[in-house]
């Protein structure tokens, strides 16, 4: 439990190292978002119910916490996996893994707390208290599911070039794909299908549902909640590969 | 003697190459160790196994009694790594980066800032210690990272080529502390410096060809070369090529090289030498030498002895 904490501590002690970059991108990702996705597309959407720049508030909130997830995980992943030192310590694998999906709940929960404060300045009391803590309780999982990819894409793709492309594919399919900032319902009804087998696409809606003031679907909590699970153990095996490397 | 690390029969492929063969060996307590080979030829991998950063494909592998494949934990609780190649995190100071691996052992907070202190003294990086690793020389990083490899007083310490291309002082600097602190521990090292290992060990062993050629201490490796030694002759002009002709046909001359007027060959027999001189007085000559040989001497012979 100790190594868990003394992990988290040194990634926080980087952030610390480096707080005004961090906050700057923390800061500046959902304003941009806002600035040039909601902004333009309210005045598309004039029929959405509650008004559009309300309804995207979610979209703007999941794509800037998963993203910069993502993005601090595979940081994470190269400095870590790829230490030889790092492996020599008497660290567990599940201790490795713990420590990253805390570290990015934190990292989650700040950026959520940024992204809420800019967002209510912005627009009309966006979201109350009860609204953001449930948001982020039911954005757990897919931000488990989140961290694991990134180990993942980390485990499957060694070439910088093409992970650069993959984190460009990361943000269209977040942005575009499943609902953010344009309601499904305009997508082909066969697209829909296939989307919503994807767990990312059920907490949208339950996140879009919580600011609407309807009801939560727990059915889809707990589909993403089973899909964290198995990416977990995904992630597990391949923390315990990179650390005994048995493909060297 | 109490065995510190035992291989047993321990094999290890590389993309369907043979790096180690039927590996065994031991090192016992307190003993400094040091592994000499060629470029390639598995040091890293050896101390990698060991420290368990890289798996074997067969055989055992006993870590103070621990069985690797089994007490992996176990392990690496007790000893320390010092990899080849600079791996820090660059964005943390010289202490912090120190301070979270002492942590990640078990070192309370107290204690580890006394033994950091204790440690950047003995070993000279006192002043450096809240510089960032990127604006250090690499001499200085290797101090670091030794100091980072020891900072729990492992039992066991794995140093992979700790000094190559360290300068001078740092290196000393490593090698006094080795010696006059750490006699408790063992230390197992790689190199390619033929002095270090001659000078710093009490046993040397020499791998070749995936396997241990020699093992033991220096002077036992000089005795078991059956009293190799190195002659030169330095001609006033140049060799005259039917001297090259005729000393590259003597089966008993091992390793013979020569540039412009020097003619260097070993050789386990004087009589050799001295045929050898008879003929080489045909010409003019400036000097002549014997030496004994030194770890590079025999390295170099083993190599070549082994290719023909």
């Amino acid at each position: 439990m100790n190594n868990i904490f003394i992990l988290i501590n040194k990634e926080l002690l980087n952030i610390k190292k480096n707080i005004f970059q961090y906050f700057f991108i923390l800061f500046l990702f959902p304003c941009l978002l806002y600035l040039f996705l909601t902004v333009p597309l309210s005045r598309v959407f004039i029929n959405l119910k509650p008004i559009y720049s309300i309804w995207v508030c979610s979209g703007i909130l999941f794509v800037s916490i998963l993203f910069n997830i993502y993005v601090l995980n595979s940081n994470w992943n190269l400095k870590l996996y790829d230490n030889s030192f790092i492996k020599s310590l008497p660290i567990l694998s599940s201790e490795y893994l713990l420590s990253q999906t805390v570290y990015s709940i934190i990292v989650g929960f700040f950026q959520s707390i940024i992204t809420v404060i800019i967002l209510n300045s912005l627009s009309i009391g966006f979201m109350t208290f009860t609204q953001f803590f449930k948001c982020f309780f039911i954005m757990l999982p897919a931000i488990i599911i989140m961290v694991n990819y990134s180990l993942i894409v980390g485990f499957l793709v060694k070439n910088q070039f093409i992970i650069n492309i993959y984190n460009c594919l990361l943000f269209l399919f977040l942005s575009f794909s499943i609902g953010s900032f344009i309601p499904l319902n305009l997508y082909p009804v066969e697209y829909i299908n296939i989307i919503s087998y994807i767990p990312f696409s059920g907490t949208l809606i339950n996140m879009q549902n919580i600011i609407s003031y309807q009801p939560v679907f727990y059915n889809m909590f707990f589909i993403s909640l089973f899909y964290s699970l198995l990416f977990s153990f995904i992630g597990y095996y391949i923390i315990e590969g990179k650390m005994k490397n048995y493909n060297e | 003697m109490e065995a510190s690390i035992t291989f047993k029969s321990v094999a290890k492929k590389i993309k369907s190459e043979t790096l180690l063969a039927d590996l065994s060996f031991g090192v016992e307590k307190g003993t400094r160790f040091a592994l000499v080979g060629t470029n390639g030829s598995g040091k890293s991998s050896i101390i990698k196994m060991i420290s368990g950063i890289i798996q074997k494909d067969k055989g055992s592998i006993y870590v103070k009694g621990y069985d690797i494949g089994l007490k992996l934990n176990e392990v690496k609780s007790i000893i320390g790594y010092m990899p080849q190649n600079t791996e820090f995190d660059n964005d943390l100071t010289v202490y912090e980066n120190i301070s979270i691996y002492g942590q990640l052992y078990g070192i309370d907070k107290v204690n580890l800032k006394k033994r950091i202190t204790d440690l950047s003294k003995d070993l000279n990086f006192y002043d450096y210690l809240n510089l960032y690793p990127k604006s250090m020389s690499y001499g200085l990083c290797r101090v670091v990272m030794f100091a980072r490899a020891i900072i729990h007083k492992p039992e066991i310490i794995l140093l992979d080529e700790p000094t190559s291309n360290v300068d001078p002082n740092s290196r000393s600097i490593i090698w006094k502390y080795i010696c006059n602190s750490l006699k408790d521990s063992t230390i197992f090292y790689t190199t390619n410096n033929f002095n270090d290992a001659q000078n710093y060990s009490n046993r040397i062993s020499i791998l070749y060809n995936g396997n241990i050629k020699y093992n033991g201490t220096f002077e036992n490796l000089v005795n078991n070369t059956h009293g190799l030694a190195r002659f030169t002759i330095t001609f006033k002009d140049k060799i005259p090529n039917d001297f090259i002709k005729t000393i590259s046909l003597n089966p008993k001359i091992i390793n013979s090289s020569y540039s412009d007027n020097i003619f260097k060959f070993y050789s386990t027999e004087k009589v050799e030498y001295f045929k050898i001189l008879k003929f080489a007085l045909d010409s003019e000559i400036e000097d002549i030498d014997i030496s004994n040989c030194n770890l590079e001497d025999i390295f170099k012979g083993i190599n070549i002895s082994e290719d023909e």
